[in-house]
């Protein structure tokens, strides 16, 4: 009996593992596309801007929208993901951010996006261009989310 | 970076099909016998199916026009006077820091009315669709810059821009 559950456990874990690769995938092409993904916190408590490379770019996108005391880069990823396929990256505090390119044009990359338990869309990135999803909150601060391709 | 955390990237990278031979086994054999990792990867699956539902959906009737003729006689103003000037830049809206915030406010409440659809998905860095799940939002940013995508959850700072900025 037991083994007859692990055999069906088995079945159902390979079946949820197959079922992206029965998914309507669509070959527009099958180059994966680079997302460079950056996790940073900001807060209105005492610290400022980390003093990295990287939070001070991020500081200088964000820094004429968004009011904060301090920043700091929590967590930096690059992600090679193909056209309909999901690329993922588990943030602070276990969230999951997940994003899937959909579509490649002259204008960018349509890239629908997945903030679990927060929100989610589509939006078309040009090359190179920040996306930034923020407000998330995380510890004394919030975080923030940027999503970059790079192709 | 947690035990529990390096579980579930390494069982992020065998849904999305990364791993193969032995970090392959290694996973398959933990989801043979840990309840939580299959579990795990059971939300993967639904997080999947969701964004295969978006990807299903037609396309959004352009709104922007609709949406356009509610925001605020500033907004209103400005685009006449951009229109006027012969600035037909396909932007979803432009924004000073000062109208920006206020813009994105009123987008806000707008979208949530409405169900939250909106934009032109041939214009770079439009936002094409949005779903906060009831939570309040503002689009701070959609320019050639970036564009800064704003979701309010629980008690927020001052969000009227006194300084032309979004007070976390």
């Amino acid at each position: 009996m037991r083994s007859s559950s692990r055999r069906r456990r088995w079945l159902v874990a390979s079946l949820v593992a197959a079922l992206p690769l029965a998914g309507p995938v669509v070959a527009q092409d099958s180059r994966p596309i680079e997302f460079d993904v950056t996790v940073v916190q900001v807060s209105s408590g005492k610290g400022g801007v980390e003093a990295s490379a990287r939070a001070q770019r991020v500081d200088r996108i964000i820094g004429q929208q968004i009011k904060y005391e301090s920043l700091k880069v929590l967590d930096f990823r690059r992600r090679q993901v193909q056209l309909n396929q999901i690329g993922s990256v588990t943030l602070p505090g276990g969230k999951r951010f997940r994003f899937r390119p959909m579509d490649l044009s002259d204008e960018g990359v349509l890239v629908a996006v997945d903030v679990e338990r927060s929100a989610r869309g589509d939006f078309r990135i040009p090359r190179r261009k920040p996306f930034v999803f923020g407000g998330q909150r995380y510890r004394d601060g919030q975080l923030v989310i940027l999503l970059e391709p790079n192709y | 970076m947690s035990a529990r955390d390096r579980i579930n990237e390494q069982l992020q990278a065998y849904y999305d099909g990364e791993l193969h031979g032995l970090a392959r086994w290694r996973v398959e054999r933990r989801l043979a016998r840990d309840p939580a990792a299959r579990q795990e990867l059971l939300a993967f699956e639904e997080t999947g199916r969701l964004l295969r539902e978006v990807e299903g959906e037609q396309a959004a009737p352009d709104l922007w026009e609709t949406i356009r003729l509610r925001l605020p006689a500033l907004d209103a103003q400005r685009a006449e006077l951009e229109e006027a000037a012969g600035l037909a830049r396909s932007r979803l809206w432009a924004l000073s820091p000062w109208v920006g915030v206020g813009v994105g406010v009123a987008a806000a409440v707008l979208a949530l009315a409405i169900g939250v659809e909106w934009g032109d998905a041939s214009v770079p860095g439009s936002v094409r669709w949005i779903d906060s799940g009831g939570k309040p939002l503002m689009v701070l940013q959609d320019d050639s810059q970036a564009t800064i995508i704003w979701v309010i959850e629980g008690e927020t700072g001052d969000l009227s821009g006194r300084s032309g900025r979004a007070v976390i």
